[in-house]
């Protein structure tokens, strides 16, 4: 399975750390979760292209946060 | 007669809810709410549920997901020491399942029951308290039977009910808002729902939304009608995803999951996946390989779709 799909059309896909997702879905951007490839993202903004993951898969990951979400209440 | 703490905000799981709000008496009264292990199939509410305890608590809650955590030094680094230890928090870790094994191991002293609510930890040189005075423990998983026994031991095991359809229809009214849903479009639009309290939500919320495009008070069995059409679902809520998995069983017949892959373009978890709901639905059977049952063939007929076996 290739790591990154070798399409140069749109949308655009890329490969994301977990970890990162946070600052994606944070962002006024369209993003795909291809259930086929798990890990992968796409998405059609070209400059998510900085959150390419900086370890290759099966790496260290050791200093990968976990993906921590703060809930507020409204009270 | 105990006050039932989560009436204003939960349609149905009435034992849960007489469970957990003895739980919130008892916190009121000690400070300390048991540390909890939440299960049930997806939608159901576990999560929510979880939010709603947190909110009761009226501690800082943090949410994390248990594939995230790799090893114990992540979950100091990250986790205990800038978010949990000398403060008041509520840690819920969801699809607790996909913990890894030693940061389990870990949770095992931190959690551990005693007289004292408290557990004294060492790690790397630290050594610190988890006062269950101001930290509590929530947890859920889809799979409980997944969870490393011992762990599963120190936590309140709670087990979601299945929803009754009554239930789901109240949910639905109230994913509608102020759009008044008769019997008749409530059983109707209740045959595109998958069963879980989410779809439920989510078909009433598209009730909303095509009422406020449409600039409509009202919402009868003809809207209903073409707003199932619009939104291209299929009976018992399967995207047409999922009848393409059935359609490529019913036409295999009997077919080995590696099969089934390889005709569908579909990564064999993902397949396993899609046939999940299948199966309970009883539209599928597995022994050994795969094959349609005849409520599948029925489904398959009354959503008129073809597959060559059939």
């Amino acid at each position: 399975m290739p790591r990154t799909p070798n399409s140069k059309n749109k949308p655009k896909l890329i490969s994301v750390k977990l970890s990162k997702l946070n600052e994606i879905f944070n962002q006024d951007v369209t993003v795909l979760v291809d259930a086929r490839y798990g890990p992968f993202l796409a998405a059609e903004e070209t400059d998510l292209e900085k959150f390419k993951p900086e370890t290759a898969e099966g790496e260290d990951r050791e200093d990968e946060k976990p993906m921590v979400r703060e809930v507020k209440f409204d009270n | 007669m105990k006050e039932d703490h989560f009436a204003a905000d939960f349609i149905g799981q009435a034992r849960v809810r007489r469970q957990l709000s003895h739980y919130l008496d008892i916190f009121q009264k000690t400070g300390v709410f048991k540390h909890c292990l939440f299960s049930a199939q997806k939608g159901n509410g576990k999560t929510r549920i979880c939010h709603e305890i947190g909110k009761r608590l009226g501690r800082k809650f943090y949410e994390i997901n248990g594939g995230s955590i790799k090893n114990v030094k992540q979950f100091y680094d990250h986790i205990l020491s800038p978010l949990v230890i000398d403060q008041d928090v509520t840690l819920m870790i969801d699809e607790i399942h996909a913990l890894d094994i030693s940061v389990s191991d870990f949770l095992l002293n931190m959690l551990s029951p005693n007289d004292k609510d408290a557990n004294t930890m060492r790690y790397n040189g630290s050594e610190f308290v988890i006062d269950f005075r101001r930290f509590t423990f929530l947890s859920a998983t889809t799979e409980p039977h997944k969870v490393f026994t011992a762990l599963r031991s120190r936590l309140k095991q709670i087990t979601l009910s299945r929803y009754s359809v009554t239930d789901l229809q109240k949910i639905l009214q109230r994913g509608a808002k102020q759009i008044k849903l008769k019997k008749v479009v409530l059983d109707y639009l209740s045959k595109y729902i998958r069963g879980n309290a989410r779809s439920a939500w989510v078909m009433g919320r598209e009730v909303y939304d095509y009422c406020d495009l449409h600039g409509k008070g009202e919402f009868d069995l003809t809207d209903a009608e073409h707003l199932i059409d619009i939104l291209n679902v299929y009976e018992y809520g399967f995207t047409e995803l999922e009848v393409q998995v059935l359609q490529s069983i019913a036409e295999c017949d009997i077919s080995s999951l590696t099969k089934l892959s390889a005709k569908s373009g579909f990564t064999m978890q993902a397949q396993r996946d899609l046939e999940r709901e299948m199966l309970g639905m009883d539209l599928i059977e597995v022994d050994g390989g795969r094959r349609i049952t005849r409520r599948g063939k029925d489904y398959l007929k009354r959503n008129e779709i073809y597959a060559t076996n059939t």
